[in-house]
């Protein structure tokens, strides 16, 4: 993402990112960041907490005008049970890719129907 | 106690190794960044949204998991219950396919548009999907994919979330 983000940027677009992991953020040196300490697949918030998710978004756009150079401000949240939850599910598998296949992976059948009604017959 | 930040970057590659996978390899800058100024406030400005979390609306065509450098546009408005995520990374996604806003944040962005936090969101937001081998395919593919999208909805702000 940072490569996107600086890409922009020098088109004079002025970018944030809004992520999760701070190695891979730091490594790619972004114009503008926040950092939210959650787990990976909770970059806008937590599970179903609408609340959670609005003050995680009011605080990250903040960046765009708190930033004055470029850097990597962290959000000071904190949510032990979504690392639990993390780690149980993750306990002892190694391999989190799915198999790199060419073919459309539809989250569900009736996904696939809607977008490629020629193979309904 | 707080959580330290996850080394993903170390994590990934011992993992990768163990298994006897070729490496990722993440994009690591050389440089420090061009900086672009705000021309006016969060408060006056469109905001666009890009997500790496191969985000697609049902009806449309799901990423493939091998380097697709395809984007996908979703209108601001649509409803969050159409919101679905094909991504090679997809272990990540168990609950964002419950609730699509801890990944793709069209409810908040929308919340924050109408008590006048946000100027205005643009009239699509886009998705891809991370997780591509190769840089130089995210840079003579992706990149000209998402800038041919972004550049029609005159956008002063770009707000990125990556997976």
């Amino acid at each position: 993402m940072c490569l996107i983000a600086r890409h922009f940027e020098q088109l004079g677009l002025p970018t944030l990112i809004l992520g999760s992991a701070l190695d891979i953020l730091r490594a790619g040196q972004p114009p503008r960041a926040k950092f939210l300490n959650y787990p990976l697949g909770f970059e806008t918030g937590r599970f179903k907490d609408k609340r959670d998710q609005l003050k995680v978004l009011r605080e990250a756009l903040t960046g765009f005008e708190t930033l004055t150079v470029p850097g990597i401000e962290f959000l000071d949240y904190e949510w032990q049970d979504g690392w639990d939850l993390v780690n149980e599910r993750e306990r002892g598998t190694q391999d989190q890719r799915s198999p790199r296949t060419t073919e459309p992976q539809y989250q569900t059948e009736e996904d696939r129907l809607a977008a490629e009604p020629e193979d309904q017959n | 106690m707080k959580p330290t930040p996850t080394e993903y970057i170390k994590q990934t590659r011992e993992n990768y190794e163990k298994l006897g996978f070729e490496p990722y390899a993440w994009y690591e800058a050389e440089d420090a960044p061009s900086f672009a100024s705000l021309s006016k406030p969060l408060s006056e400005s469109r905001l666009g949204l890009v997500s790496t979390a191969g985000t697609y609306l049902q009806g449309q065509v799901a990423y493939y998991y091998k380097d697709d450098t395809g984007v996908r546009a979703i209108p601001s408005n649509s409803q969050i219950e159409d919101l679905r995520f094909s991504h090679i990374m997809e272990n990540y996604l168990v609950e964002a396919r419950q609730d699509p806003c801890t990944v793709f944040p069209i409810e908040a962005l929308n919340s924050l548009a109408s008590d006048g936090t946000i100027g205005e969101l643009s009239e699509n937001f886009f998705s891809c999907m991370g997780g591509i081998y190769s840089t130089r395919r995210v840079k003579t593919e992706l990149i000209p994919n998402l800038e041919a999208a972004v550049e029609k909805e005159n956008l002063d702000l770009l707000l990125l979330v990556p997976l």
